[in-house]
């Protein structure tokens, strides 16, 4: 290890510090001494960004517009609600795209499910599975598994007890 | 109770007029099916609705939001069917033909996972119950095979009006779940 305070190589020796290196001989250029240097790249796309950060701003920034999540909500139910109409499973439900970014959207979709859910039980048993695994709560207990109105009033009932909805 | 084949889809049956039923079901025509037309429900799902239950979906969904028998594993393989629908009386059987005093049911699967279960009805009839649709009662099994619930695949069979007292299968039946 090279002590930096000490130069192992004053001048009388012919050789001293470097920017570059502590080693190079002085009077030797860099091609003489290291060999010539790497080709440079044909095409120097490596060193362009992959995307437009102007447009991530733009899109950022529309993203956090007021209203913007519900919209959003609104669209991504409307799709799978369009696509799976005559499914028996939910788990068909639960595995289309449009239902697994709007678990995706996270606990900011919570207020809107309970209020669809408030608004009309029919098909509330489509939420259960997404308010599930966002919630990671199950307050069905085991006698109440697949009694769909029953499970509609347990659920509204947790939402109330955590401010995601107001029951009249 | 009506018995003759419909020669169109009644407006009771509210699927049909889904804008891609014709799509999702390309062999199901009016005049195999007949009878009257259960009001739409979200209560029961096809699954119950072979086991004669109205009560509840059945659905072994992995976050126990659904009605599954408590001793069989969650899973959405048919084996777990099976077994769920033995949990009610049902056995493994060969064929769907009507025989006196049995009642049959047909589990349809598409992709090796089962997505649909139809209950023969006394008149050697069918029927199924369509997600949150009606249920109605069809002459053939073949004429539900398409994308949405693929093909029969298996078929269970059990005493017709077996009840929630039969011996060793405590689970019977809505009122022994």
């Amino acid at each position: 290890m090279v002590d930096p305070d000490i130069n192992p190589y004053p001048a009388s020796t012919g050789w001293r510090r470097s920017p570059y290196t502590l080693y190079r001989p002085v009077g030797r250029s860099r091609a003489a001494y290291y060999g010539p240097r790497p080709a440079r790249p044909v095409s120097n796309d490596w060193i362009k960004p992959k995307c437009d950060f102007r447009t991530i701003e733009k899109t950022a920034h529309v993203q956090v517009t007021e209203g913007s999540d519900e919209v959003e909500f609104d669209r991504l139910v409307g799709e799978w609600k369009r696509e799976v109409r005559s499914k028996s499973l939910m788990i068909t439900i639960a595995m289309h795209p449009a239902y697994q970014q709007m678990m995706g959207m996270g606990p900011k979709v919570l207020p809107f499910i309970f209020e669809r859910i408030k608004r009309s039980d029919e098909k509330a048993y489509q939420w259960f599975w997404a308010l599930a695994a966002i919630t990671r709560q199950n307050p069905i207990p085991i006698e109440m598994r697949g009694k769909i109105r029953e499970m509609t009033r347990a659920w509204l009932r947790w939402g109330q007890e955590h401010g995601y909805v107001v029951l009249d | 109770m009506a018995t003759s084949s419909w020669t169109d889809w009644p407006h009771e049956f509210t699927l049909s007029g889904a804008t891609d039923f014709a799509q999702d079901f390309p062999n199901l025509q009016p005049n195999f099916c007949q009878g009257n037309i259960s009001p739409a429900t979200d209560e029961y799902n096809c699954f119950a609705w072979a086991a004669s239950i109205t009560s509840d979906r059945w659905e072994p969904d992995p976050l126990g939001q659904f009605f599954w028998p408590q001793t069989v594993m969650r899973s959405y393989e048919l084996d777990s069917y099976i077994a769920a629908f033995r949990t009610v009386g049902f056995e493994v059987c060969s064929n769907g033909s009507l025989e006196n005093g049995i009642e049959k049911i047909a589990i349809y699967v598409d992709g090796g996972q089962p997505q649909h279960a139809a209950r023969q009805l006394e008149n050697g009839n069918w029927t199924t119950k369509f997600g949150d649709f009606e249920d109605i009662e069809h002459t053939d099994l073949a004429c539900l095979h398409g994308p949405v619930y693929g093909s029969v695949h298996l078929y269970m069979w059990r005493p017709r009006g077996l009840s929630g007292s039969r011996k060793g299968a405590p689970n019977i039946g809505t009122s022994l779940r």
